[in-house]
C-alpha cells in the first residue's frame, strides 16, 4: 500500500489535533492509507501532553495577550511552544503492521526519517530515548506517540528557529523570572536548524519530505472530505473545549 | 492533608502526584510528561488508589497500579508503575510541600 503524504500546510491548534484523530480513525477503519502530514501552527500555540495540567504548565493570561492558542494533545509528553515561524510539525499515522511493534523501535524508525531528512541539510543527528532527536548534543526535535485501535499515531516537531524568551513567557515561568541565565541554559540544551547554516524553511521542509519518503511508495495527497468534516467536528466538540483542555 | 511530590525519573520522564488524605486517600491526581496508552486508563489508576490507606507502602501502591495496567493491557513509556508508586508514597509521606 502506498503512503499518503499531505504536504506542508497551516492550521490552528484545535483543527490540527482534530485532523490527527480523524486520520487515525480513517486509517483504523481501512478508509485511508498510512499517512504522513506536515504542518505549521497558526496562530502559534502551546500544546500540553495528555497527562499534564494546563494550569500547571501554561501561563494562560500571557497566551491570551500574545494570541497563542493552548491545547491538550491526544499523546503524552511535555508542554511545547509551537511558534508559527519557528518549527515544522509532522504526524505519522499508520497501522501497527506498517511500523515496528515495539514502542522504542517505532520511535527509532520514524525519528530515523527525521534524522535522514536533517542529514540532507548536512546536520548529523540521532534519536535519544525517551522521545528526542539531538544534534550536536542538543535537542532539535521532540516527538510523541500513542496507539489505539491498531493504529500508531506519532507527531513531533523539528525546530527551525526558536524564540526562547517568548517560549518561556507562555510556559509557566513567570515573565519576571526569565533571566538571561535561564535563556542561556536553554540555548545550551536546545538547538535549531538555523544554527547549522543558512537554510530557508522551504529547504528544511524539502529535506524532511525527502527523509520521510525515501524508500517508500507514496502519493502526494490531501485529506478526504470526510476527514475534514470529522476534524472540524473534533476541533469544535473536543479540542477547543474547556472540558478537554482542563480535564487534568 | 494536601501534599504533592514530583520526580524526574532518571533516563525517563517527570511524574507529579497530588494527594489529599486523612487516614485514607480522598483525592489523587497523577500528572507528568510520561507516556501511557490507552491514555484514559490514568483515570482508572487514580480510582484504584482512592480509599487506599494513606499509610500504604510503595509495594502496595505499585500492586494496585499493576492490577489496573494488566487488566487494560497498558503500555507505559518513560515511567514505570514503581516510579509512580514511589512518587505517590513521597506525597503521602508529606515529603515535598
Amino acid at each position: 500500500m502506498n503512503w499518503r503524504v499531505i504536504p506542508l500546510h497551516v492550521t490552528d491548534a484545535y483543527t490540527a489535533m482534530g485532523i490527527d484523530e480523524a486520520v487515525a480513525e480513517s486509517v483504523s477503519k481501512g478508509r485511508a492509507p498510512p499517512t504522513i502530514r506536515f504542518w505549521r501552527w497558526k496562530p502559534s500555540a502551546v500544546s500540553i501532553g495528555y497527562f499534564q495540567s494546563m494550569n500547571d504548565e501554561i501561563d494562560l493570561n500571557k497566551c491570551k495577550e500574545l494570541r497563542v492558542d493552548a491545547v491538550r494533545r491526544i499523546t503524552g509528553g511535555g508542554a511545547v511552544y509551537h511558534d508559527y515561524e519557528g518549527e515544522i510539525t509532522y504526524s505519522v499515522i499508520a497501522s501497527e503492521e506498517n511500523l515496528p511493534k515495539g514502542i522504542t523501535e517505532s520511535y527509532v524508525e520514524i525519528c530515523g526519517w527525521i534524522v535522514k531528512g536533517l542529514s540532507h541539510l548536512g546536520i548529523q543527528s540521532e534519536f535519544k530515548p525517551v522521545n528526542d532527536i539531538i544534534a550536536n548534543g542538543k535537542k532539535i526535535s521532540g516527538n510523541a506517540q500513542t496507539r489505539r485501535f491498531g493504529v500508531v499515531l506519532q507527531h513531533g516537531t523539528i525546530l527551525y528557529d526558536l524564540d526562547v524568551r517568548k517560549m518561556f513567557s507562555v510556559l509557566k515561568v513567570g515573565a519576571d523570572k526569565i533571566s538571561d541565565k535561564m535563556i542561556q541554559a536553554v540555548e545550551e540544551r536546545v538547538t535549531r536548524v538555523k544554527n547549522f547554516g543558512v537554510y530557508s524553511r522551504d529547504d528544511t521542509y524539502r529535506a524532511l519530505l525527502k527523509g520521510f519518503t525515501e524508500g517508500k511508495k507514496f502519493d502526494m495527497g490531501a485529506l478526504t472530505e470526510r476527514e475534514i468534516a470529522r476534524a472540524k467536528e473534533l476541533a469544535e466538540t473536543k479540542y477547543s473545549t474547556e472540558q478537554w483542555n482542563f480535564m487534568r | 492533608m494536601k501534599n504533592k511530590a514530583s520526580e524526574k525519573i532518571a533516563g525517563g520522564k517527570l511524574v507529579r502526584v497530588e494527594v489529599d488524605f486523612s487516614d485514607k486517600v480522598d483525592f489523587i491526581k497523577i500528572t507528568g510528561d510520561f507516556f501511557m496508552h490507552p491514555e484514559t486508563v490514568i483515570d482508572d489508576i487514580e480510582k484504584s488508589l482512592l480509599s487506599m490507606s494513606a499509610s500504604s507502602n510503595e509495594n502496595e501502591i505499585k500492586d494496585r497500579i499493576d492490577r489496573v495496567l494488566n487488566q487494560n493491557n497498558v503500555t507505559l513509556y518513560g515511567v514505570t508503575s514503581a516510579d509512580i508508586a514511589r512518587v505517590a508514597k513521597t506525597a503521602l509521606s508529606g515529603g515535598q510541600q
